[in-house]
C-alpha cells in the first residue's frame, strides 16, 4: 500500500507504524505550508555503534578462536616433538642399561679380552673425588708404583698403565666391572 | 450483507488459523520439552555416541631399579594399530592397504573390519614408529594408531623370578610386576574429541583431555652385580654337578633386605614365553624341602635358649639312637664319642642333635620352631611365597622329634632357613625379609613400604653361643671350604636325603646339599644360603661342605667387597692421609 493518496496526517501515522525508529516532524515552510520531513534520532546512531562493536567483537572472537586453534595445534606439535625426544632418550637409556649390564661386560672381558675375575680385589674409596682427587691419586701411585701396581695386578686382568689405575680409583664409588 | 458474510468467513479462517498455529506451537513446545528435558539424557548420550569419540591415553609403566638405580625393567612407547569397524568405509580396500604395510594376511584384517557389531578391534600391536607413520599417512577412515607401552628388561635373565614380567596388555603377571601392579601401572588418561558428520575432528571444539598419571618407580634392595655373580656361580655348580636346581639367597641379617635371590636354571624376561612355566617360580621363596643338618642350628639354639642343654655341656654320643620306631644313625661313625654342644654343630652330629631335641621335649621344640617362623610365610613382599609344612606336636608320631632334630619331617623354604641364620647373626631377632627399598611416585613423592619390626625370639647369649659354634664349624668342622682369607665366617653344612618317590622313607642317591652362614663374625652384615638340589658325582664328594660351601665362599667374598664391608687386607696405604679418606 503506497502513501500517494494519503493525507499528511494519515501519512504520519503510516510512517510511525511502519518505521518506529524514525519519526516525523512538521516544519513550517516559507510559504506557510507544513512539510513533513524524516529525521534520525540519537537512538539510531547508538544502535549503529552497538551493531558495529558487536560485529567487531564477533570478528575478534572468531579471530582469537582461530589463533587459539593454531596455538593448540602448535602445542600438540611441540608435545609430539617432546614425546619423540623423550622416547629417543628412553631408548638410549635402555641401550646404556643393556651395554653396562654385568653379563655383557664380564662376557666381553672374559671372551674378547681374556680377562678373569680375581679374588685379589682391593677396594679403595676416596672421598671428594674429582680432578684434584685424581691428581692426588696419581701422585700417590706415582710415589709408590711398585706396591700399588702389585695390588691391582690381578684386577680383572692386568692393568699396565697408571692412567688405568687412576680411572679405577677416582670413580669414588668403585665399580668392579669398569676398570 | 455480502461484507458481513465475508467478515464471518474471515473470522472463521482466522480462528482456524489461530487454532492451527496454537496446536502447532503446542506440539513444538511439547517436542522441545520432551527432547530437552524429559528424554534429554537419552538424546544426549545418542548425540555423544555420534559426535564424540574417546581415546585412551595409556600411562607409562614405572621402572624397576636395583639398589644402585640400575634399570631392571623399563617401558618404551610402541605403536598399536586398531580400528573402529563402524567408521570403516571400505573394509576390503583398507584391509589390502594395511596388509601390505603390516605384512599380515589381508583376509584376517577384512574379517575384523567387516564385523560392524564391534567398535574396537586390534589390527596389530606394538609396531615400529616408522610403520605406524606410514599407516597414519594413508588417513584411512576408522583406522587409528595409538601409543602403547612395551616392557623391556635390559638385564635379560638377571633376577628374572624376582622382577617378574608383564603380558601384552602390560599387566603384571609375576614377581614385582604383579606385586606392585597398582603402583607400576599408573592411571590411564583419556582424550574426548568431537567429530563432524564425516567423522573428522572439529577443531576448537571443547575437547576433554584427562592426562594420564605415569606409574611409580620401584627400587629394589637387590644389587645387580651380586645378583649376577650369584647366578653365574649357581650355574657353574649346577652344571658341574648336573644338579636339578641350584638356589641361593643373600640377605642382610640385621634388616632383612635381600641383596640377591635366584636359582638356576632361570629364564630370560624378554622371551619368557619360550621357557617352561615352572622356571618362572621364585625358588628362594617357593622351593620347599627338608633342610637336613642346617636345621640343627634351630634345634641347638632352641635347646640352649630354653635351658634344656648348656652351650659347653658334654654329651656321650653313641653311633645310633632309637627314637620311636626308627633308628637314627651317624653318617660316618660307628663308635661312641664325647662331644660338647658346640661340637654337635661343628661335626654335624645327628645323635647329638637328637639328644638335644629329646632334652627339650615335643612341645618346647615345637614352640621354638614356630617362633623361628617355620610353617608360616615370612611376609616378604613377593607373590607366590610358600609357608612350608610343619605339623603340630600333638600329631607327631614317636619318631617325629628325632626326625625334626636332624631337619627331616619338616618342609622349609630357603628364605625361611636363611632367616633362621639371621636370628643367630643379629643377636636373636627374627627379621621380616623385604625386597622393595622404596617407591618413587610420579609426583616425586617417595614412599617406604611398611615393614614389620623385628622381634626377639632367643636371648643374645644363646645367639652368641650358637654363632661361636658356627664359626668353629667353618674353621675346623664340616664347613672348612667356606673359609675366606682374612674374614671370620660362621656357617653350617647340610646334606639332606630326599624322600623316595613312593613317599615312604629316604633315598641316599638323591640328596640336597646346602650351606648356610654369615660373615663377618664380629658384626655380621651378610647371610647366605646355597642349596644344590640333587647334585651328581662320586659318592663321597656330594656333601653340603663340598658342593655348596665353595659357592657360599665365592658369594660371600664378592658380596663383602661389593657392599664395602671392609675386613682388613694386605695392601699398604700408609700414605693415604694425603688423599683424604681411603678405606680398604
Amino acid at each position: 500500500m503506497g502513501t500517494a493518496n494519503l493525507n499528511p496526517a494519515e501519512e504520519e501515522i503510516f510512517y510511525k507504524k511502519n518505521q518506529p525508529l524514525l519519526y516525523l516532524v512538521n516544519r513550517e515552510e516559507e510559504d506557510g505550508k507544513e512539510k513533513i520531513i524524516q529525521t534520525r534520532s540519537g537512538f539510531f546512531y547508538v544502535m549503529v555503534i552497538i551493531v558495529f562493536f558487536l560485529s567487531m567483537a564477533i570478528l575478534l572472537n572468531v579471530g582469537l578462536k582461530i589463533q587459539a586453534i593454531n596455538y593448540e595445534r602448535k602445542i600438540i606439535d611441540v608435545n609430539e616433538l617432546i614425546s619423540v625426544e623423550k622416547e629417543r632418550t628412553d631408548r638410549l637409556a635402555l641401550k646404556v642399561s643393556e651395554l653396562t649390564s654385568p653379563a655383557r661386560i664380564i662376557t666381553s672381558a672374559q671372551e674378547e679380552l681374556g680377562m678373569q675375575i680375581s679374588d685379589k680385589i682391593q677396594v679403595m674409596e676416596i672421598s671428594a673425588s674429582g680432578l684434584g682427587a685424581q691428581e692426588k691419586v696419581l701422585d700417590y701411585i706415582a710415589n709408590k708404583p711398585s706396591n700399588s701396581l702389585k695390588e691391582y695386578d690381578s684386577f680383572l686382568g692386568t692393568i699396565n698403565s697408571l692412567k688405568d689405575i687412576v680411572m679405577v680409583v677416582s670413580e669414588g664409588v668403585l665399580t668392579f666391572f669398569i676398570p | 450483507m455480502v461484507r458481513e458474510a465475508n467478515n464471518r468467513i474471515n473470522r472463521k479462517r482466522a480462528y482456524f488459523l489461530f487454532i492451527l498455529f496454537a496446536a502447532a506451537f503446542a506440539l513444538i513446545t511439547y517436542r522441545l520439552v520432551s527432547i530437552q528435558y524429559i528424554y534429554a539424557s537419552k538424546y544426549k548420550s545418542e548425540a555423544d555416541f555420534q559426535h564424540k569419540e574417546e581415546f585412551v591415553v595409556n600411562s607409562k609403566r614405572g621402572k624397576i631399579l636395583d639398589r644402585n638405580q640400575v634399570e631392571l625393567a623399563t617401558s618404551l612407547i610402541e605403536k598399536t594399530v586398531y580400528a573402529n569397524p563402524k567408521d570403516v568405509l571400505s573394509p576390503d580396500r583398507e584391509a589390502e592397504a594395511l596388509a601390505e604395510i603390516l605384512g599380515i594376511n589381508s583376509d584376517e584384517i577384512k574379517e575384523k573390519l567387516n564385523n560392524k557389531d564391534l567398535g574396537f578391534v586390534y589390527i596389530k600391536r606394538q609396531i615400529s614408529s616408522e610403520t605406524a607413520e606410514l599407516i597414519s599417512q594413508l588417513n584411512l577412515p576408522g583406522i587409528y594408531v595409538q601409543n602403547e607401552g612395551k616392557r623391556y628388561y635390559p638385564q635379560g635373565d638377571l633376577a628374572a623370578s624376582i622382577i617378574g614380567f608383564t603380558g601384552l596388555d602390560n599387566n603384571g603377571l609375576n614377581g614385582i610386576e604383579l606385586q606392585y601392579e597398582k603402583i607400576l601401572r599408573g592411571v590411564d588418561g583419556k582424550y574426548v574429541i568431537e567429530k563432524d558428520v564425516y567423522g573428522k575432528i572439529i577443531p576448537g571444539s571443547n575437547n576433554n583431555y584427562i592426562a594420564p598419571v605415569d606409574g611409580g618407580e620401584v627400587f629394589l634392595t637387590i644389587d645387580s652385580q651380586i645378583q649376577y655373580i650369584m647366578q653365574e656361580k649357581l650355574k657353574e655348580v649346577a652344571v658341574a654337578y648336573k644338579a636339578d636346581n641350584a638356589i641361593a639367597v643373600i640377605i642382610n641379617p640385621k634388616t632383612g633386605e635381600i641383596y640377591a635371590m635366584g636359582s638356576y636354571p632361570g629364564f630370560d624376561l624378554n622371551n619368557y614365553q619360550e621357557f617352561e612355566a615352572a622356571l618362572y617360580k621364585n625358588l628362594g621363596t617357593s622351593f620347599t624341602y627338608e633342610p637336613g643338618s642346617t636345621f640343627k642350628i634351630v634345634n641347638i639354639s632352641s635347646s640352649v635358649d630354653s635351658g634344656s642343654i648348656k652351650p659347653d655341656q658334654l654329651f656321650n654320643l653313641p653311633p645310633s639312637i632309637l627314637v620311636g620306631d626308627k633308628v637314627i644313625r651317624e653318617i660316618s661313625r660307628n663308635y661312641n664319642v664325647q662331644y660338647t654342644t658346640g661340637e654337635i654343630i661343628k661335626y654335624s652330629s645327628n645323635i647329638g642333635a637328637v639328644t638335644s631335641a629329646l632334652a627339650m621335649g615335643k612341645q618346647l621344640f615345637y614352640e621354638y620352631i614356630k617362633k623361628y617362623g617355620f610353617g608360616e610365610k615370612t611376609g616378604i613382599d613377593l607373590p607366590g611365597e610358600e609357608a612350608g609344612l610343619f605339623y603340630n606336636y600333638k600329631n607327631w608320631s614317636g619318631s617325629t622329634i628325632g626326625a625334626l632334630a636332624i631337619g627331616q619331617s619338616i618342609a622349609v623354604t630357603p628364605l625361611q632357613l636363611v632367616r633362621a641364620a639371621c636370628v643367630i647373626a643379629n643377636g636373636g631377632y627374627l627379621v621380616t625379609p623385604y625386597i622393595v627399598k622404596e617407591i618413587r611416585l610420579a609426583n616425586d613423592k617417595i614412599e617406604q613400604p611398611q615393614r614389620q619390626e623385628s622381634k626377639s625370639i632367643i636371648g643374645k647369649e644363646t645367639a652368641a653361643a650358637v654363632k661361636d659354634m658356627m664359626l668353629a664349624c667353618v674353621e675346623s668342622g664340616t664347613g672348612t671350604r667356606a673359609q675366606i682369607e682374612g674374614v671370620q665366617v660362621c656357617g653350617k653344612t647340610g646334606t639332606a636325603q630326599k624322600a623316595n618317590k613312593t613317599g615312604i622313607g629316604y633315598t641316599e642317591e638323591r640328596v640336597i646339599t646346602s650351606f648356610l652362614g654369615f660373615a663377618p663374625y664380629d658384626d655380621p652384615e651378610i647371610a647366605i644360603i646355597v642349596i644344590v638340589d640333587e647334585p651328581h658325582g662320586p659318592d663321597n664328594e656330594i656333601w653340603g661342605g663340598t658342593v655348596s660351601a665353595p659357592v657360599f665362599k665365592d658369594l660371600m667374598n664378592f658380596s663383602l667387597k661389593r657392599l664395602r664391608i671392609y675386613t682388613g687386607g694386605a695392601a699398604d696405604f700408609s700414605g693415604a692421609d694425603d688423599l683424604g679418606e681411603v678405606k680398604q
